[in-house]
């Protein structure tokens, strides 16, 4: 049986092979399509490794993309999967006119992708043709391979900046970037080649705003913005996650072939991709030798060029000891870009200093007098890099200026403090190659100062570096060197352990019942197998790592030792499996944490030294560290600054001809804005957009002061008083509040803003539910600026495994809820959480909501909880917990990165939160729209819409937080002055412009976690969301519905939130009953509270209150 | 006439009583001049505020808008219209009896304990001992008593098999309180538990002597009749600072079970009188809470010193 097998199979790749020369004539000439025909028929016929077959069958046939690939046929299994290792030296050019789009359903060609030529006079690079690729679909090639063998693929690209206008499918349409990295996925003739093929990345470029200028008036540095510039940029396709430091090779076989790029984020235009073979770099002596038969002179003498790695600083920033690193000439030549008739940006040195991400700014150091520019207690932004340049392949690139050609040495003065034990590595390359074997791997030991790096060979020998006379190129590359393969491999066991935890989870649950026998050894003999194959992997990688990094490593292997202690146990006897479950989930959360760790590969920079090998192993080179009393000094002064240095304030504005400035507060701990960082980009958000502009309005320039101020501060100062015009980020519960007591002004008032309502009432600007909560009767108190409800997340790979949709309506739920606790998982609701009293709130509202149900009446005289819809909500709601068991305590983000829970209803800033703490799930889940409920007529028929699907109404609960302008005396013209001033500064900070820079900015200094909410819908269109998500938060947003305030509001979130827990917590709690209960408490609070404000309310809503 | 003979006679009286006081005052003039730093600060930040205090809670003060007079107003709602008042009067009286004594006889017990002890042994016990009550650790707590099966105790519970379920301590209204007296009384040997050591220090040794010749028959009644008289100076200080403790209960339990706690289980007056001031704004009531507490501690401490002065008899 297996002979004949085997004949047939012989005998499929005789024939396909013989066939495909056929076929290339075929394509040729498209008359002879029979013979091709055949070709298709013999490999379906036996059935047999089809796909294997197709490759070989010469013209492909167009079949849908499928973008299926194990975990465990990483690039690793790939690569051993072919046995051929040929590597042509032939380089097959895919050009820009050739690209064509495809269709992802048929895989059929749709049509050649739109040419563009991205021109600006003000970018030194750009002007070169270029075949755009959408910000979604399938964009890519059709073409032959003469030599079967292995391939790099080398792509030159460019991201652009701002809006483009292109023509798609006979349209035109345009598109903006979301100011960051472009991804896709990689098709090989139609289907992903292996698992890491999923995602790459394509780095935008980035560089800083304009030289480090100093502010004049607090003589500390301002940070220049990160600002992306369309330069051409060319890289190979290579593991975004760092693990393989050499880029991917594909195998391509003789014949016709497609290589297509699925969108996932970000359009991108590409000149070419091409298949070649990239060289390995050679060995220094072999450098060497090449070095003398070019006859490459080093350069002599004292030549010494020091380059401040993060960039330009005015020669004041420097003290008089250190002003010979000031490059004054440079820094005078800077001119504004604003400033446009001078400016030239070929000489503009801010693109000297190139970067693959805005995290990658000027950082200070203060910890040492050496660190070039210093100031004992002003900001200097003296380094870059440390903790923001530890994500694999993130580069930075400095152009600099030789007079000479020759051989010079480099040396950085560079400091890795973070990663005790172990060294961080970067990739040198000069002028776009890297000149040596050695300077691949650079690597930079642990210590707690900063060092002088000079790159050497093995024996001791300082490297040489050719530099042509005029601009040179110098990269550090972020790689993860030999830990990348160690990491890959430990990544691979724990995908492998999860997927036995999720095995064994099935049959045990979340917390075994230890008297029960599970028969693990017969149920899951696999996930036990599992356990024993990774135990001896693990112990093997411990091993190598402690051969490879020495004793010192130890203290960094504890999360991967103790995994390794804990299948031992497990192994030895498979009855302890389930006693040892709960450790058994936690060190798979360790681990994975563990590696996440270990691939940060932190690097702080001060400054780098291109000079002559003379001067390099010479005594001249400055200490890099500074002596014990130069640092004594150091903190002493520093010590004594402390006390005059004010440091909470950011603002520092002088009034300018008696104009009092606009006070602005922000509270720390407060909302999303409140710390230093975000204080200090407002107010260089302020400064740059606001403060230094003509206000139309008003016709002046308006100063503004902006305080960070302790939590809590807000209402003593205002009783005292001394309280700002403005203060940001306040919840609404507070902006009612102080409305009732008159502390606030409602910014509903045509006398004093006139145009209101295209800030409050305009819904192109804020949905209804943002403003809402900030509405009592007829006054609006607030202007909103985050914005937050829920989304429902799923594991996509666990829905595929189980055959299971994610759910869109609540019926769906309880079926998916059903399924899931059959394999011991389960579906998770947002629950209150202890001592946050409210979060729960918004679960009920959601549900509330979609039954039609609202929380107070019309005139918000009193709660409407006792309406059927409420009761019925409530019950639901409480039956997720009674019936259905669902968990009342849980951390979403842990469980769902587990798998614990598959799918589940969380915050939508969850989102940026997986994105960058669970990158071992990137890409397995995706997120929609909360489950709806189908809407019924009276007669209890389903209605439905004119496409004939059922209306599902998806309202969720949101919650919004906004700024207030604090209570001003508006009988005086100078008194109505203050508030239009305040007014206009409330409007341009919540306006488009000033949120999205807001929300860039903080995204580029804290990293994507940060993702600001904002609830500007303008704004929000532009952040760096990937087309499906935002679609998505759009479609739920338009959805969402705000929970109203009333005086004595804050009982309510209270009360329901006791109701439920007595009810989950109490067996035989009623839900009706309880409820009601709860429900006439709030009201006589609310009651109480009328009569209180009896007076203000009559003011504030017109009607009379009984 | 008597009655302004009588009058005269007290005037001349109340004059030369000032005098003398005055008098008095210049002799000690340095000694007051030591004091002035600490009257000045004391006056400024704690009698201020306590007579502050009592004027606004005759008055409505929202915070925002300037007070008005209400004349007993709030007093006569706390006792009439406002039924959380009375659980959380109940619950501070229930906390103060348990944690006021309890925390004092823990104090007084670890002290005698201790100070058996060698004089490192002394010393590294006594720091294990007053850690607790330096560093916020309710965290630690909240580990333990994690509501899911993850906590430490819960984990504890169901790895041995006593509980199938993981119980949710700190939401479940049958286990607050308890939980959170566990806490308290541990975390409650404070400052009086160091003065406890050092009063104990101080006994003079040649007492112990004279008692066993005068025919101390035990330890407990070395200890009832020489050591305790000796330290009454600490004692009271430790009643003192007991009291205020325990009737101020309510950071500890904010940071264990939240705030409001799951039905008003653990509601103390401290928590109405944040509820009012921070969550309602109405901080005229607000103080009349704290007026109330005062006078409740300033009661406990009148008994506590009579009965501290039965020690020893």
């Amino acid at each position: 049986m297996k002979s004949l097998l085997n004949k047939v199979l012989v005998f499929v790749i005789v024939a396909s092979i013989a066939i495909s020369v056929f076929s290339c004539v075929a394509f040729a000439n498209p008359d002879e399509g029979e013979v091709q025909d055949t070709a298709t028929d013999v490999t379906t016929e036996t059935g047999t490794t089809e796909d294997e077959n197709d490759a070989e069958a010469g013209k492909l046939e167009a079949k849908a993309f499928s973008s299926d690939v194990k975990s465990d046929f990483d690039y690793k299994a790939y690569v051993k999967s072919i046995k051929d290792t040929a590597a042509p030296d032939v380089s097959i050019k895919l050009e820009a006119k050739d690209a064509v789009e495809f269709d992802p359903n048929t895989g059929e060609v749709i049509e050649n992708v739109f040419i563009l030529n991205r021109f600006s006079e003000h970018l030194p690079d750009s002007g070169r043709d270029g075949a755009l690729f959408y910000e979604d679909g399938i964009c890519g090639w059709v073409f032959d391979v003469e030599q079967s063998g292995w391939y790099n693929i080398t792509f030159s690209y460019l991201l652009y900046d701002g809006k483009i206008e292109y023509v798609r499918k006979g349209e035109t349409e345009y598109s903006a970037d979301k100011s960051s990295a472009a991804q896709r996925r990689v098709y090989i003739d139609y289907k992903v080649p292996f698992y890491d093929a999923r995602q790459v990345n394509f780095e935008r470029v980035w560089k800083d705003s304009s030289v480090l200028k100093l502010d004049p008036q607090t003589n500390n540095e301002k940070r220049p913005y990160q600002n992306s510039t369309e330069q051409w940029y060319t890289v190979p396709l290579r593991d975004y996650m760092g693990y393989e430091s050499e880029p991917f090779k594909f195998y391509f076989e003789k014949g016709q072939h497609v290589l297509a790029f699925e969108a996932i984020k970000e359009g991108m235009i590409v000149e070419y991709a091409e298949l070649h073979q990239i060289e390995d770099a050679k060995p220094y002596s072999e450098v060497k030798a090449e070095y003398e038969k070019n006859n490459y002179k080093k350069v002599d003498g004292n030549v010494a060029l020091y380059v401040q790695a993060e960039g330009l600083h005015a020669p004041e920033a420097y003290t008089e000891k250190q002003i010979s690193f000031s490059d004054a000439d440079a820094y005078n030549s800077y001119i504004d870009p604003v400033d446009e008739t001078a400016y030239d940006a070929t000489k503009d040195p801010t693109f000297n200093i190139l970067k693959s991400s805005p995290t990658l700014y000027a950082i200070t150091d203060r910890s040492s007098p050496s660190t070039v520019p210093y100031h004992h207690s002003k900001i200097r932004y003296n380094t870059i890099g440390a903790d923001k340049w530890q994500a694999p392949n993130d580069w930075i690139e400095w152009t600099v200026e030789v007079e000479e050609a020759g051989l010079y040495a480099i040396s950085f003065k560079a400091r890795q403090n973070t990663l005790s034990g172990l060294s961080t590595t970067r990739r040198l390359s000069v002028n776009g190659e890297v000149p040596c074997q050695e300077v691949d791997n650079l690597t930079f030991e642990y210590g707690n100062s900063f060092k002088m790096y000079t790159p050497h060979t093995a024996d001791g020998e300082t490297i040489l570096f050719y530099f042509n006379a005029g601009k040179n190129t110098i990269r550090l590359e972020s790689t993860l060197g030999d830990m990348g393969e160690f990491l890959a491999k430990a990544e691979n066991s724990l995908s492998q352990l999860n997927y036995a935890y999720r095995r064994i989870l099935m049959i045990t649950g979340a917390s075994p019942d230890l008297n029960k026998s599970y028969m693990l050894n017969t149920m899951v003999p696999d996930a036990l197998e599992i356990l024993k194959t990774e135990y001896a992997n693990l112990s093997a990688l411990e091993v190598e790592f402690t051969e490879k990094y020495g004793k010192e490593i130890s203290a960094q292997l504890s999360s991967l030792k103790s995994m390794i202690l804990l299948l031992e146990r497990m192994n030895e006897d498979h009855t302890q499996v389930p006693t040892l479950f709960t450790n058994f989930k936690d060190s798979i959360a360790a681990m994975g944490t563990w590696i996440n760790d270990m691939s940060q590969n932190p690097l702080e920079l001060d400054y780098i030294v291109i000079a002559s090998e003379d001067t390099i192993s010479g005594n001249t080179m400055p200490n890099p560290d500074a002596n014990f009393f130069a640092k004594m000094i150091h903190e002493i002064r520093s010590f004594i600054a402390s006390f005059t240095e004010d440091y909470d304030n950011i603002g520092g504005t002088v009034a300018q001809d008696g104009q009092e400035p606009v006070i602005v507060w922000l509270e720390t701990g407060a909302g999303l804005t409140g710390s230093r960082d975000n204080a200090t980009i407002l107010k260089q958000l302020i400064d740059d957009m606001f403060s230094s502009q003509i206000n139309e309005n008003l016709n002046e320039q308006i100063i503004v002061s902006t305080r960070l101020v302790a939590g809590g501060s807000l209402l003593p100062s205002v009783l005292a008083g001394i309280g700002p015009e403005i203060c940001l980020s306040r919840g609404a519960v507070d902006a009612v509040n102080y409305a009732f007591r008159g502390a606030v002004m409602n910014l509903a008032d045509d006398e004093l803003f006139p145009d209101w309502k295209e800030v409050l009432a305009n819904r192109e600007r804020y949905a209804a539910s943002a403003v809402e909560p900030f509405t009592f009767g007829n006054g609006i108190y607030a202007v909103p600026e985050t914005q937050d409800f829920f989304m429902t997340f799923y594991r996509t790979d666990i829905l595929e495994e189980l055959g299971l949709e994610p759910p869109e309506t609540w019926d769906e739920v309880y079926n998916i809820i059903g399924h899931l606790q059959n394999q011991q998982m389960t579906f998770a609701m947002p629950v209150p959480v202890v001592g946050a009293v409210g979060s729960g709130n918004n679960t009920f509202a959601t549900l509330l909501y979609q039954k039609g149900g609202q929380y107070y009446l019309e005139d918000r005289s009193s709660t409407d909880l006792n309406s059927d819809a409420a009761l019925d909500a409530f019950k639901e709601w409480t039956e997720f917990y009674t019936l259905y068991n669902l968990p009342n305590t849980y951390d979403f983000a842990n469980r769902f990165r587990t798998g614990e829970v598959p799918v589940g209803i969380a915050s939508y800033s969850q989102y940026s939160q997986l994105a960058v703490f669970a990158p071992e799930i990137q890409g397995l889940w995706e997120f929609s729209l909360v489950p709806g409920t189908i809407q019924r007529d009276d007669n209890e028929n389903i209605i439905y819409d004119e496409n004939g699907d059922p209306v599902v109404d998806h309202s969720c609960a949101s919650t919004t937080s906004g700024c207030v302008m604090l209570a001003m005396d508006s009988s005086t013209e100078a008194g109505r002055k203050r508030i239009a001033r305040a007014w206009e500064f409330m409007k341009w900070w919540t306006g488009e412009d000033a949120q999205y820079r807001f929300g860039t900015e903080i995204e580029s200094l804290l990293g994507a976690a940060a993702r600001y909410q904002t609830a500007n819908l303008q704004a929000m269109a532009r952040l760096p969301w990937d087309k499906t998500s935002m679609t998505m938060i759009q479609e739920q947003w338009k959805y969402s519905k705000a929970i109203p305030q009333v005086p004595g509001g804050y009982y309510t979130a209270r009360n329901i939130e006791f109701a439920w827990k007595e009810v989950i917590n109490n067996a035989g709690a009623d839900p009706n009953t309880t409820f009601v209960e709860y429900v006439s408490k709030i009201d006589r609070e609310i009651d109480r509270k009328r009569e209180e404000f009896k007076h203000k309310i009559e003011q504030m809503t017109g009607k009379a209150v009984e | 006439m008597a009655n302004s003979e009588a009058k005269a006679k007290n005037k001349a009286f109340f004059k030369d009583w000032l005098k003398y006081q005055f008098k008095e005052m210049r002799k000690n003039g340095s000694l007051y001049l030591f004091m002035l730093p600490y009257l000045i600060v004391f006056a400024t930040f704690t009698i201020l505020p306590v007579i502050v205090a009592m004027y606004f809670s005759f008055t409505y003060f929202n915070v925002l808008e300037p007070p008005q007079w209400t004349g007993f107003d709030n007093y006569v709602r706390l006792f009439t219209a406002d039924d959380l008042f009375m659980t959380a009067f109940k619950n501070t009286l229930f906390f103060a009896v348990v944690i006021g004594p309890g925390g004092y006889l823990m104090s007084l017990f670890f002290a005698w304990l201790i100070n058996e002890l060698g004089r490192r042994t002394r010393a590294v016990m006594t720091l294990f001992y007053y850690a607790p009550s330096l560093a916020s650790v309710y965290p630690v707590w909240k580990i333990i008593f994690s509501s899911d099966q993850y906590g430490l105790l819960n984990g504890f519970l169901m790895n041995t098999g006593i509980t199938l379920t993981n119980i949710k301590w700190l939401e479940n209204v049958d286990y607050i309180v308890p939980c959170c007296l566990i806490v308290i009384l541990w975390s409650s040997l404070g400052t009086s538990f160091l003065t406890f050591i050092a009063g104990l220090q101080n006994v003079d040794r040649t007492l112990y002597e004279a008692g066993a010749i005068d025919g101390v028959k035990n330890r407990w009644q070395e200890l009832w009749y020489i050591t305790l008289p000796y330290m009454k100076p600490q004692l009271m200080f430790g009643a003192v600072m007991s009291i205020s403790g325990a009737f101020s209960v309510g950071g500890a339990i904010t940071s264990l079970v939240g705030y409001p706690s799951q039905d008003y289980v653990a509601h103390t007056l401290i928590h109405h009188l944040e509820d009012y001031a921070n969550q309602r704004m109405e901080l005229g009531y607000a103080c009349a809470i704290a007026v109330l507490l005062f006078l409740l501690q300033i009661v406990a401490n009148k008994v506590i010193a009579k009965m501290l002065s039965k020690v020893g008899e």
